[in-house]
């Protein structure tokens, strides 16, 4: 079965078995292996990448399902204003341990700061409710989001314009 | 195992008439694609596997949200996330607006579908008691016929349910709400738990004297299927429910095989939490009801 | 090592990551039966085809295991617990290879399981050849009689509890005919090369083993699996690398938990409080084998039972009893949380009965000089440690709130020392070490210590993941060990580098390492005793429904010198969520007919990030050890201190009396009906 979306930007084309999951896509096909499997009963989110713009489990779609859309891992979001401080933050403040679920983290935490509203470590734990760490009891990946959330609060339309990010 | 799917025939119909072509032509097991936040787990395990798979996400016509004066209107693809985040159904329907945010995650919520979560009918889906206390109108269509089911009708037990082998569900209509009417749906969720021991939606309308002129009750998750408690309704009827709510448990009058048994708890724990969740949804919906009738609606 | 840069990239090199050219995959086909005859079974592989013995490895296990009690590598004419292999099956894709699954063909006939370890000490044996299912027996201490004015007796539970770190387990293995490569997830190439070596009769001069990007382990990846030995004997058939990765579900069933203690204790004391005896009875669920941990559990407990406390009279029965399940495994802590929550638990009945402030009655039990208890543990001078706990954790502070205390010994795994291996080259230290960093950040550790002892600068120490072929000598992480005898062993290669480049060019200073192309390995030996104490203060709310709302946690440990206090922080509060997991949530259910009943990760009860919203806080106490770097242990203190002392608060709000863990809501909810 034929397959077209964007993946990371760029065009993409490829023949697979229609049971083939998102995340074996991105990881066997295309080489992206930042996504993570972690868990059989999509609960870990190990996995999430972004489908037209939003968090969602990779293991958990067949890849037919994004047929004509957008898909970005955290290898695609390198130039991300948002992702640089976030992942600066992370590395700061010790927001992985083994590092094995920080992808999926990563994604989660990055949307929630591109939705652009001031959040409170409530939020935070909520955007990431569906990323379980067992490393780090989730003590510093709240901290390195808050602080994250934090600058970001602090930079203005402009400068982020400056630096090519959308509103 | 439990990585991987078995091997299935895949359809991606890029109109509806195309996709009800499909339910009534092919021969097999043939189950509808929408979300799959439900369906893949299953597929994974392998516990369910079926000859089709008809992925009716490139169905642009079935992924809307109409708000207007007769009510609220669903294609079944509108996505649980978009229900979560929109202002307008939390403010005309706290319930929905609680259901969505009640389901799973995050990212689940971004993927899966009010038409998947309905059509699934586990028993710990979120949006059906809310459907159920709203008396929604579930729109069903073949290639031969489109027939209107009234949510009571729709629901018979765990995965089971009024859709037809031949059918697709193609839309969700909540009438409007009388003035001076509240909606909530509480969730009980224990640390780290997977299944939710049990969910209420409440539909509560107040008389100009706060008292409770219309009172809907729907006990879900413990039961097999979503179920009015109408003695609990009864109860409730000209009540003024600014003090405590009147529910204990010799009100819930559930027959032991209408239970349904997830997890091991005790009976004795979950009848606590069954009146627990029961008296918050109700508390909850009639402070909404009463809102309206204290702001002169 | 992947970097943590390259992680934040995600440009680890996990072992799913490993690729190599005509790689197959392996998938298990397992037991649906806790216990049955296996009458007929048609796969690629079986028992038929590849004979072995899974070999004990890992922490607490000893190399000679009781014949009865050791796993075959697939199960042959029983099984013996829901999950274990019986068959493999080999795909070129993972896809394929869960195909082949359903191609199996088994003929069960079910047997009689037995779940329950308390009757199954007095049951017919479940293993062919065994006389009883009795694993390891032992009584530790002495008997006695002592009158006594007051005796608490009672029978605590802790269930099994699974790892569940967020990486399961995973390998590839490539055999070329002569040598055996194989890249693993692990906590120690020495015990995995070892392990092979043993359980395929090979040369282990022909094995290298070498770790990849870790994530996580807890215990889990320290041991040596069928699953390794099947995997790489199907290299060996085939000669192609196989992979075998293995999926949540088959974590849940066939991974080794940790727990399942239950520990009958018997306290004799005086109207003051004072202890005058300890007796108990602690009973291991060991599982359906031995793999190591099950025999040594039960005494391990046993042994270090009575904690800080002073306890002249200890007669203690530790059994490890075999039931229809999977094997018990290390999980963090490892028998030492088992031991402190039956002490203090007992510790807060003894002082309920007595009337008297649990502290009072702890504070009464404490030396103020090194003792030496009947099992053989040895504690420095405990009571200046927990006097000063009280007031560093502030505790008439969060009295208003009935705060649950609880005070603990750390045994660190410390024996036997470490290897450590320093290649200097263009311009870089790169240090292997003899443990495998899961996520504790050795990287900072050695780089700290390097940075210390040669005068660099700390980018430009590379600290490497273990390789058997790289470093031969060395022993593993896990039990608290790695600062401690890990740390010495990088002092001590640092010490021979540059003693080595004293003797060659007359002295030392860290500007010749720029050009420098040298080697030194070492395996710095230990067989010290260092325990360090340790302090856990918690506050609790619960509401109608008995649910329970964790505010504080207040950590108080002897950690001898941070060598990071950061890291040290971080393994404080993962830890302490464990620790609140094991309360609140966690357990591996299984029915009457041993069927796993726990369905996924949520469901064994691993906490998420709404789950526990209060405050940890870590004052982190410094009684250097006299090793060089005064380093003593930490990553299993929040798991050993947090759960007694969260559960005696909640006893404490509520007045209802718990035993077990993890809580029962219900139970809670009575004390509104009183």
């Amino acid at each position: 079965m034929e397959l077209k979306f964007t993946l990371n930007g760029e065009k993409r084309q490829i023949d697979i078995e229609p049971r083939k999951l998102l995340i074996d896509v991105l990881r066997d096909d295309f080489g992206l292996t930042s996504v993570h499997s972690g868990c059989d009963t999509a609960m870990c989110g190990a996995c999430t990448v972004l489908v037209d713009g939003k968090p969602v489990k990779s293991c958990n779609l067949l890849a037919m399902q994004v047929q004509d859309s957008e898909v970005q891992t955290l290898e695609g979001l390198f130039n991300e204003h948002r992702m640089k401080i976030l992942k600066k933050s992370f590395l700061k403040n010790h927001g992985l341990q083994c590092g094995f679920c920080t992808s999926g983290m990563l994604i989660s935490s990055f949307y929630l700061l591109k939705k652009g509203r001031e959040s409170d470590d409530d939020e935070i734990r909520e955007a990431i409710e569906g990323n379980i760490c067992r490393c780090t009891g989730y003590v510093s990946i709240v901290k390195s989001i808050r602080e994250a959330a934090d600058i970001l609060n602090k930079t203005s339309l402009e400068e982020l314009e400056m630096k090519g990010e959308e509103r | 195992m439990g990585f991987t799917p078995a091997s299935f025939e895949y359809r991606r119909p890029s109109t509806l008439n195309e996709a009800l072509e499909l339910m009534s032509d092919l021969s097999g097991d043939v189950r509808i694609l929408a979300g799959g936040q439900s369906l893949i787990p299953l597929l994974k395990t392998r516990i369910a596997s079926y000859d089709y798979l008809i992925d009716i996400n490139g169905i642009r016509s079935l992924n809307y949200y109409v708000h207007d004066s007769d009510g609220d209107f669903y294609g079944p693809l509108y996505r649980i996330g978009s229900i979560a985040n929109n202002d307008v159904i939390k403010e005309n329907f706290p319930s929905i607006n609680e259901a969505a945010r009640s389901v799973a995650d995050t990212q689940i919520r971004n993927m899966g579908t009010i038409g998947g979560n309905i059509s699934h009918s586990d028993p710990g889906n979120d949006i059906p008691p809310v459907i159920l206390s709203l008396d929604a109108v579930i729109t069903l269509r073949s290639k031969k016929q489109e027939r209107r089911v009234h949510s009571p009708d729709f629901f018979y037990g765990p995965y089971e349910n009024a859709i037809g082998p031949d059918e697709i569900l193609v839309g969700i209509e909540i009438p409007r709400l009388k003035a001076n009417t509240g909606t909530s749906f509480v969730k009980f969720r224990g640390p780290a738990r997977e299944f939710s021991l049990s969910s209420a939606a409440s539909r509560i309308t107040v008389d100009g004297d706060l008292r409770v002129s219309n009172a809907v009750v729907v006990l879900a998750s413990c039961l097999m299927k979503p179920t009015r408690l109408e003695e609990i309704e009864t109860e409730l009827m000209d009540r003024n429910l600014s003090g405590d709510v009147p529910v204990s448990a010799n009100d819930l009058k559930v027959k032991e095989d209408e239970f349904f048994y997830r997890s091991e708890v005790s009976f004795d724990y979950l009848i606590k939490v069954i009146i627990h969740t029961l008296k918050s949804s109700i508390r909850s919906a009639y402070r909404r009801a009463i809102k309206g009738v204290n702001n002169g609606a | 090592m992947s970097t943590f840069e390259d992680k934040v990239n995600g440009r680890g090199l996990f072992i799913d990551d490993v690729r190599l050219p005509d790689m197959q995959y392996v998938a298990f086909f397992r037991s649906e039966y806790a216990r049955a005859r296996v009458k007929h079974v048609k796969a690629d592989f079986t028992s038929r085809d590849l004979q072995g013995i899974a070999a004990a490895a890992g922490e607490g296990s000893e190399s000679d295991v009781r014949t009865p009690f050791r796993e075959p590598i697939l199960a042959g004419d029983v099984v013996s617990y829901v999950g274990q292999p019986i068959a493999a099956v080999v795909g070129r894709t993972k896809y394929e290879a869960e195909d082949k699954l359903s191609e199996v063909e088994v003929d069960y006939e079910p047997l009689e399981p037995l779940v329950d370890p308390e009757g199954a000490i007095n049951s017919e044996p479940i293993l062919p050849d065994a006389e009883s299912n009795i694993i390891a027996e032992n009584y530790l201490g002495k008997d006695f009689n002592v009158d006594a004015s007051v005796v608490v007796e009672e029978r605590l539970y802790i269930p099994r509890i699974l790892t569940n770190p967020i990486e399961t387990r995973g390998l590839v293995a490539h055999y070329d005919g002569n040598n055996l490569t194989v890249w693993i997830s692990t906590q120690s190439v020495y015990s995995i090369k070892e392990a092979f070596s043993r359980s395929l009769s090979l040369d282990p001069d022909k094995i290298r083993v070498i770790q990849v990007d870790t994530g996580g382990a807890f215990g889990l990846k320290g041991g040596f699996y069928p699953e390794y030995a099947v995997v790489a004997l199907i290299s060996m058939r085939t000669g192609k690398p196989m992979k075998w990765i293995e999926s949540r579900s088959e974590h849940i069933v066939a991974s080794r938990p940790g727990r399942g203690a239950i520990g009958k204790i018997k306290l004799y004391a005086d109207t003051r409080g004072k202890v005058l005896g300890l007796k108990g009875d602690i009973i291991v669920d060991a599982g359906a084998y031995d793999t190591g941990m099950g025999s040594f559990a039960a005494s391990y407990i046993a042994y270090q039972l009575s904690g800080p406390y002073a306890i002249d009279r200890q007669y203690i029965h530790a059994v490890s009893v075999a039931t229809n399940k999977a094997p018990l495994g290390p999980y963090r802590g490892a028998g030492r949380p088992e031991a402190a929550y039956f002490m203090e638990r007992m510790m807060d009945q003894l002082a309920k009965r007595l009337a008297i402030d649990p502290i009072d009655v702890r504070l009464r039990n404490l030396s103020s000089s090194s003792f030496v208890s009947p099992t053989g543990l040895k504690i420095d001078p405990a009571r200046p440690f927990f006097e000063r706990a009280l007031r560093e954790m502030e505790y008439e502070r969060y009295r208003g709130m009935k705060p649950g205390v609880s005070f603990f010994v750390l045994v660190p795994a410390a024996s036997g020392g470490e290897g450590c291996k320093i290649t200097v080259r263009d311009g870089l230290v790169h240090v292997w070490l003899g443990g495998s960093t899961h996520g504790q950040r050795h990287d900072l550790l050695v780089s700290k210590i390097v940075s210390n002892e040669l005068g660099v600068d700390r980018g430009s120490v590379v600290y490497e993941l273990s390789d058997s072929g790289e470093l031969s000598k060395g022993i593993g992480a896990w039990g608290s060990r790695t600062a401690i005898v890990g740390g010495n062993a990088v002092i001590q290669a640092c010490r021979k580098l540059k003693d080595e480049i004293v003797k060659e060019k007359g002295g030392y200073s860290p500007s010749m390492l720029t050009d420098l192309d040298k080697s030194v390995e070492v395996f710095a030996d230990f067989r010290g005793s260092l325990n360090s104490f340790g302090a856990n203060l918690a506050t609790v709310q619960i509401n109608e429904l008995g649910q329970v709302d964790v505010l504080d946690v207040v950590c108080y440990y002897d950690v001898g010198r941070a060598i990071n206090e950061s890291v040290v922080r971080e393994q404080i509060e993962g830890g302490t969520i464990q620790g609140i997991g094991q309360v609140l949530s966690e357990k591996l259910a299984y029915g009457k007919d041993g069927q796993v009943l726990t369905s996924s990760i949520s469901d064994a009860g691993v906490l998420r990030s709404t789950d526990f919203r209060g405050r940890i806080t870590v004052k982190i106490a410094e009684f250097p050890s006299d090793l060089p770097h005064g380093a003593k242990g930490v990553g299993e203190s929040p798991t050993i201190g947090v759960p007694p002392a969260i559960v005696s608060a909640i006893e404490n709000v509520s007045g209802v009396k718990i035993l077990n863990t993890p809580i029962d809501p219900l139970s809670l909810t009575r004390r509104e009906n009183e």
